[in-house]
């Protein structure tokens, strides 16, 4: 799948969000985004716990986008900045559940660290989930070490954290050798 | 030395008096660049040396806070912990984590970030929240 198409395919399957994100993305844009998401937050009366897992869940899944997403081979933006992604953000109500989903295009590179982080969350029950976030936590580095890097490793386990269900993900890679993949990310909470 | 900043969209206001030996952190937390806002906070509480006198208090009520940010709270906690350590007694170190009375799931996250310290007594206080 081309990532054109996997982008299109996304569209498709967020066609019912409550809220809904798409195209290009920026560290400037996150405030105005957020905000977005609280005003869909307060329409649907979510309160207290659930409000700040879910809202947690999306600014975990789109601090991801905006760290590590490769800019798009079309995206005249990437060539000026090297940081402007294209991504699908978006949020909807269904049941007693939200979900919060992500689309975006990686490199190569990233995939199979990415996926062996996936899949060994994905064989963890809630309660192992929860002792491994607090491990991870506490094995942190403590001043005057070098700072934390970008913790994807612990934003991946927050999310999984506060999930209700296991998360959902998919790697579509490009057709040719060394296209970007199409990396999709569901998280039920 | 003292030290504070306001609250802005993604980052809680801080306060830090040194000499009454309190910090105190409020808001919401996912800075775009959590080294940006915490290393003057650090480099605060460094210059006041609060790791070495006895008694510090923490108090944080932060409706949300990101992973990268916790992970920065962590650091500071496990700092200050052992400077107040060398003989000290449990509860030199205090932290106070106010959280919304409805959600339980923030006093697990108090109990996280000071899992495994040795000197920290932790508080949970309720607030009620706003209707929204």
């Amino acid at each position: 799948m081309s990532p054109a198409a996997g982008l299109q395919k996304e569209r498709a399957r967020t066609s019912g969000a409550g809220f809904r994100h798409q195209g290009q993305i920026l560290w400037r844009d996150f405030p105005q985004i957020a905000q977005g998401v609280r005003q869909w937050l307060d329409a649907e009366g979510v309160r207290a716990a659930h409000r700040r897992k879910v809202f947690s869940t999306f600014v975990e899944m789109t601090y991801n986008v905006l760290h590590h997403a490769a800019p798009g081979p079309r995206d005249p933006l990437a060539v000026m900045s090297g940081r402007t992604v294209m991504a699908t953000v978006a949020l909807a109500s269904e049941g007693p559940e939200i979900w919060v989903a992500t689309e975006n295009l990686i490199k190569p590179e990233q995939v199979a660290g990415l996926a062996e982080r996936l899949s060994r969350l994905a064989v963890l029950g809630p309660d192992e989930v929860r002792a491994l976030y607090r491990e991870r936590v506490a094995a942190g580095s403590a001043l005057p070490g070098p700072p934390p890097g970008n913790n994807a490793g612990l934003g991946l386990l927050t999310i999984a954290r506060d999930a209700a269900r296991p998360l959902q993900y998919s790697l579509a890679p490009g057709r040719a050798p060394g296209e970007l993949t199409t990396f999709s990310l569901r998280a039920y909470v | 030395m003292n030290f504070s900043c306001h609250a802005t969209s993604l980052t809680p206001s801080v306060l830090l008096d040194a000499r009454e030996r309190k910090l105190r952190i409020e808001g919401e937390c996912y800075p775009e660049n959590p080294a940006a806002f915490f290393e003057p906070l650090v480099a605060a509480l460094q210059a006041a040396h609060v790791e070495a006198a006895p008694a510090f208090e923490v108090r944080c009520r932060l409706t949300y806070v990101n992973s990268a940010s916790l992970a920065w709270l962590r650091r500071i906690l496990t700092w200050l912990d052992r400077g107040s350590g060398g003989g000290g007694e449990r509860g030199e170190l205090r932290v106070v984590w106010e959280y919304d009375e409805e959600d339980d799931g923030a006093a697990e996250l108090a109990q996280d970030l000071t899992s495994g310290l040795h000197h920290v007594e932790l508080v949970e206080e309720h607030f009620s929240a706003p209707d929204r």
